[in-house]
């Protein structure tokens, strides 16, 4: 039985001479079909990268030179070029121009929300560029049809959205700002300058300091404004004079330093007026942020005083913010800080509604516990913008931070 | 039994022969293919890097320092060896917002082969990403 086994192994066996070669002549393409299939994977893989690399940074410029020349344009040019310069599979990439859409992004469910991406639209803010190659751009094709996957072909698409905004700041000038940052007072009438560091318009000029550092950090160019509202105001500030020395004998003043500083009530001479309408633009839109430091500092140096106008504030911040200089593709954005109560002319949530129809976004800011934050918060909500709240200096500055860091030149998609 | 030893004779030292000449082949071909997918891993790797590398530049106040050093670090993360990042032109800052800057890595393929024996001729690898600065340093 074993004798036989052994016979017909030899015999199955018999024609074994040559075996190794055909069985090599068979495998050998099915190996090279292997090779091919992993060298393609690799190669289709680096093609992708470079095509993102492409398709990321062409995108980007698009946008970056729609929100700089406001033109489609010369945004779509942009792409293109980035586009050349960018080699896939070791060639320049030739990117078709119908493959560059400029359109509008918005989040259209809240801040948290993905952005939409609409071609064209009012306000074109984004540039959506679809890149497409076959895997196997400049390979040879010998590989890649060994393993039969030739003529695949990568779509890799991206949406760089540019969030430019031309913001103005609507600052509250009333007398309840010459308060304490840590006092729940509202009812000053105001004072002249300038005012004391503790005060709650100091403050404000210190947070929007924080403001105009943050923006000077976005990549984005916005254009700033600044407004301000209390209620018409006019009064005086006189020398009020102090004496150094008394006479001892007479008990009379000796010596008398005539005008060391400046108050309403004072009984010295008159040195200057305090004078408001009841709403004013200070600087018009400009890519100049530090514009907006030097009229707070004038107002802290010489006082502020008055009622509180909220409502006429806000239209003389729209009127800025759609005004000179704005611009037909960015975001108008008014923030809207107050420390009271509306108490003077038109109410701000009416003018809220005509901020929202103009397709304005009115963010608010209140400060101080006295503030009338439901009412502010109604007007947010009304055109889209967010409330925020400051009980401190502290809060104030990282409300101003919150609102400088919104959204910059990104990929939304 | 005599049949047997007959018939298994001729087999004598031919599978062997026959393997000797066509095992070289197969060690080639496979080799090849190592090699060959080892320097596109390369290669890719330049073009992460130098993406990776772009994308920090258009940051604001971004430098030539942090390019760099970006690219480094996936290129050290992926074993690259021999790379250079190069940044052009370098003072990141100074450029306008609009203009545009190349960052380019390059790596020798030669210290950056894994199989024994050498298929290519030494060349260098080269990726590069081309973007506009987006902000001006204030």
């Amino acid at each position: 039985m074993k004798l036989k086994s052994k016979i017909n192994l030899s015999g199955r066996f018999r024609h074994r001479k040559g075996a190794i070669i055909p069985l090599v002549a068979i495998l050998l393409p099915i190996l090279i079909a292997v090779a091919g299939f992993g060298i393609f994977l690799a190669y289709a893989q680096l093609v992708r990268t470079e095509l993102r690399t492409v398709v990321d940074f062409s995108a980007r410029a698009g946008a970056k030179r729609l929100s700089m020349d406001q033109s489609a344009g010369a945004a779509v040019n942009a792409a293109l070029d980035i586009a050349s310069r960018n080699p896939v599979g070791g060639r320049a990439f030739s990117l078709d121009a119908s493959n560059i859409l400029v359109g509008e992004a918005r989040q259209l469910n809240g801040q948290e929300s993905r952005f939409e991406f609409t071609e064209n639209g009012a306000r074109p803010n984004s540039v959506r560029v679809t890149g497409i190659s076959s895997g196997n751009q400049n390979l040879s094709n010998f590989l890649a049809n060994m393993a039969g996957i030739s003529n695949r072909q990568f779509q890799v698409r991206s949406t760089a959205t540019n969030l430019d905004r031309d913001i103005c700041v609507v600052i509250d000038r009333s007398g309840s700002m010459c308060e304490f940052v840590n006092s729940s007072n509202g009812g000053s009438i105001g004072k002249c300058g300038p005012l004391d560091p503790n005060t709650r318009f100091a403050a404000l000029g210190r947070a929007v300091d924080i403001f105009v550092d943050e923006l000077n950090q976005t990549p984005q160019q916005e254009l700033v404004c600044l407004a301000s509202y209390s209620t018409n105001v006019r009064f005086p500030c006189n020398c009020c004079p102090q004496v150094i020395s008394v006479n001892p004998t007479t008990g009379q003043p000796d010596q008398t330093d005539p005008c060391p500083r400046v108050g309403r009530g004072c009984g010295g001479p008159t040195q200057y007026f305090v004078e408001f309408n009841e709403a004013e633009i200070h600087s018009n839109l400009s890519p100049d942020t530090n514009a907006l430091r030097g009229p707070i500092q004038a107002m802290i140096n010489r006082g502020i005083g008055g009622g509180t106008s909220i409502g006429s504030g806000l239209q003389q911040g729209m009127a800025a913010v759609t005004g000179a200089n704005s611009r037909p593709f960015a975001f108008p954005t008014i923030i809207l800080m107050t420390d009271g109560n509306h108490n003077n002319g038109i109410g701000p949530e009416v003018v809220a509604q005509q901020a929202l129809n103009d397709g304005i976004v009115v963010h608010t800011i209140t400060f101080s516990p006295g503030a009338n934050q439901a009412l502010m918060k109604q007007v947010a909500e009304t055109t889209g913008g967010r409330h925020l709240h400051a009980d401190s200096e502290d809060d104030l500055k990282d409300a101003f931070r919150a609102l400088a860091r919104t959204l910059p030149v990104m990929l939304t998609q | 039994m005599r049949f047997f030893k007959r018939k298994l004779k001729p087999r004598n030292g031919a599978a062997v022969a026959e393997l000797a000449i066509c095992a070289p082949v197969l060690i080639l071909v496979s080799m090849a293919l190592i090699e060959l997918t080892s320097m596109i891993f390369v290669k890719q790797s330049l073009a992460v890097a130098a993406y990776e590398g772009a994308h920090r530049g258009v940051q604001p106040v971004a430098t030539a320092a942090d390019v760099v050093d970006i690219a480094e670090q996936i290129l050290n993360q992926r074993r690259v060896q021999g790379a250079q990042v190069t940044v052009d032109p370098s003072d990141i800052p100074s450029i306008a917002a609009g203009d545009l800057f190349t960052v380019t890595v390059t790596a020798p393929s030669d210290s950056n082969g894994i199989a024994l024996f050498r298929f290519f001729q030494p060349t260098t690898l080269r990726s590069e990403a081309v973007v506009m600065k987006e902000i001006e340093a204030q």
